[in-house]
């Protein structure tokens, strides 16, 4: 079975303005911000045709992301949740589908949070897909246009826990989170003991690239340190909770499991695609974020051609680059593949063949940590 | 000399190989043989590793093949491959032939035909290189790649017994071969620039601009892996179906 994760854009648009959004573009003339039902339906489409061309079945998850996804229309995600029904119903057990989002969750109301009961529904047992969203404890960093952004959060955080849906949390770190890390970490296990947090080092990318957001960069080393000092409170809780990359790592290294996630694993051009608002298709999210060497536009190529496309094959070329080049004398290399490519083109006037600038931060880690690679 | 790099021993003359052999000890992967035939077996006592005999007489491969065979040496033809027999006589008799050194001088239309001889002659039984280890290693998903396969990788030694340095066009090279750390990390570390079309190439991860090294063999090396990858694809799915338990016919 084929696997992709799909991260579609629906939208650029956002009803929050945080210091360092990396989605965030400056408004350009002609540009599109939102996809339209025409473009919607061509992607669907174009998974139809794929899984009708191929001898082998396909396992797709769509992560609905943005700017903000759920400032589309409710008719756009019922579109969606009527596509792949339609598609389902077809290809039976030749396609399997499954929605994720990643939402700050921002004026949530109940017909919302009944489409995403249908949407983020698996394989009818009940179950939902977790909801990913961001959280700053720390004010002035994640901010509305108008009113309190943690309060509004909070209320939908409430909401969700009421309706049974299951929630992790993105959390970027910057300087401020490295100076008062004990009070980060304290809030979060004192508000969301059991919850997975994905703990993200803030990159120069969209607003977080200008240089009013110089104030909150953190350097490789100070990464590496923040991941230490992280892990030392984690590995002393009784329970230790979801987070990553701290799990995700102790895990591979404990040999609990064979893969770490997509920017350490060195197959993200393999697994993921990432399709833009107008349809056009990047590597991943972060990928569309940098408008780096697009594989093509979903409404011009089927996705046969996109994934044969030779921006694609570049990506993927780039781990066996590294591990021959580079990384060749690296210990560390089976935990890291070069880390994220679109790191790297953001340390290197986006050249990918070269290491991320957070390979000093996973040095630092890892040898503080483990000291020496499990065979 | 790094004190534990792999070893690949190139002489004319047992004499000057034995004791290398002796010195290098498990360090020695290969040695190549480039003298006379005839007095390469006395290297099998000693050494139970890769050899490859380099011999341009095909007369003196006929009048020792019983002992190639049995002693499980390669042979390297040093002479032109005009014609699929040029191979095929030796696989006949049992020895394993390896035509790496071979493969960017001889005419494509005769790679192809010695392709289609190795995947799908009933009869062969012997390994014909390097088509043999690049379908394994495409099958099984080995990490090896065309300078693996050339022995020509960065903290590789050739030791060169004799002159000193490869000065012939098997090894596509001249310089000194002492320590091939020499150059090879700046071509490896310069390939997204010198050849940026290799990077979106889907046999990169095979050929890593091998094909482009000193010459360009790009086109013929192109179409040996991807015909080859055709074949790995097709064995797997056998594999696979078979290890399902659908094709019983395995």
């Amino acid at each position: 079975m084929n696997h992709l994760t799909v991260i579609v854009k629906p939208t650029n648009r956002c009803n929050a303005n945080c210091l360092y959004c990396s989605a965030w573009h400056p408004v350009e003339e002609g540009q599109t911000h939102t996809m339209d039902l025409e473009t919607l339906e061509i992607l669907f489409e174009r998974v139809d045709d794929w899984v009708t061309h191929s001898k082998q079945s396909k396992a797709i998850k769509f992560i609905w992301h943005g700017g903000e996804p759920t400032l589309m229309p409710l008719d756009f995600f019922n579109r969606v949740i009527a596509l792949q029904a339609n598609l389902e119903k077809k290809h039976g057990p030749r396609l399997r589908m499954e929605n994720n989002i990643q939402t700050n969750l921002l004026f949530l109301e109940k017909e919302k949070l009944d489409m995403l009961k249908v949407l983020l529904a698996r394989d009818g047992n009940g179950k939902k897909s977790t909801i990913g969203t961001s959280y700053e404890p720390l004010p002035g960093v994640r901010v509305l246009k108008r009113g309190s952004y943690n309060r509004e959060w909070e209320r939908s955080i409430a909401l969700l826990k009421e309706n049974d849906f299951p929630f992790g949390i993105v959390y970027v770190v910057h300087k401020r989170s490295i100076r008062h890390i004990d009070r980060v970490v304290e809030i979060f296990l004192e508000k969301f003991p059991g919850i997975g947090i994905r703990f993200n080092p803030l990159y120069r990318e969209g607003k977080a690239a200008e240089s009013e957001c110089e104030s909150l960069y953190i350097t490789p080393l100070e990464w590496g340190d923040f991941l230490v000092r992280l892990y030392r409170i984690w590995e002393g809780l009784d329970k230790k909770p979801g987070w990553q990359p701290l799990k995700e790592v102790d895990d591979f290294h404990m040999k609990k499991k064979s893969r770490v996630c997509c920017d350490h694993a060195g197959r993200c051009a393999v697994t993921h695609l990432g399709i833009d608002t107008d349809g056009g298709v990047y590597s991943c999210g972060r990928g569309i974020d940098r408008k780096y060497k697009s594989f093509g536009n979903i409404r011009e190529k089927k996705i046969s051609e996109i994934l044969r496309s030779p921006s694609r094959m570049e990506m993927m070329n780039r781990s066996s680059f590294l591990e021959n080049t580079f990384c060749r004398e690296c210990k560390w290399w089976r935990y890291c593949h070069g880390g994220c490519p679109m790191d790297a083109a953001i340390a290197n006037e986006n050249d990918i063949f070269k290491r991320s600038n957070f390979c000093i931060s996973r040095n630092r880690f890892l040898n503080t940590v483990y000291g020496e690679p499990v065979q | 000399m790094k004190g534990d790099a792999p070893v690949v021993l190139v002489g004319t003359d047992t004499k000057e190989l034995l004791p290398l052999i002796f010195e290098y000890g498990d360090r020695v992967r290969q040695v190549h043989f480039h003298g006379e035939l005839k007095n390469v077996f006395v290297l099998r006592e000693f050494f139970q590793g890769t050899v490859k005999v380099f011999t341009d007489s095909k007369e003196e491969i006929i009048r020792n093949s019983v002992e190639l065979k049995e002693k499980k040496f390669f042979i390297c033809p040093a002479f032109p491959v005009e014609k699929r027999e040029d191979i095929s006589f030796i696989t006949s008799m049992g020895i394993a032939v390896d035509l790496l050194y071979r493969v960017e001088d001889t005419a494509p239309g005769v790679i192809r035909e010695i392709l289609r001889y190795y995947l799908h002659h009933p009869s062969l039984v012997i390994p014909v290189e390097p088509f043999h280890s690049i379908l394994m290693a495409k099958v099984r998903d080995r990490k090896i790649n065309l300078w693996g396969l050339y022995s020509m990788i960065p903290d590789l030694v050739f030791s060169v017994v004799g002159e000193g340095k490869l000065g012939n066009d098997f090894y596509r090279t001249s310089m000194e071969w002492k320590n091939s750390d020499n150059g090879l990390k700046e071509y490896f570390e310069s390939i997204p620039k010198r050849h940026p079309g290799c990077m979106a190439c889907d046999q990169f991860y095979f050929c890593f601009s091998w094909a482009k090294y000193k010459r360009d063999a790009c086109e013929l090396w192109k179409r040996i892996l991807d015909h080859l990858q055709v074949n790995a694809r097709e064995i797997r799915n056998v594999m696979a179906k078979s290890a399902r338990g659908v094709d019983k016919t395995l």
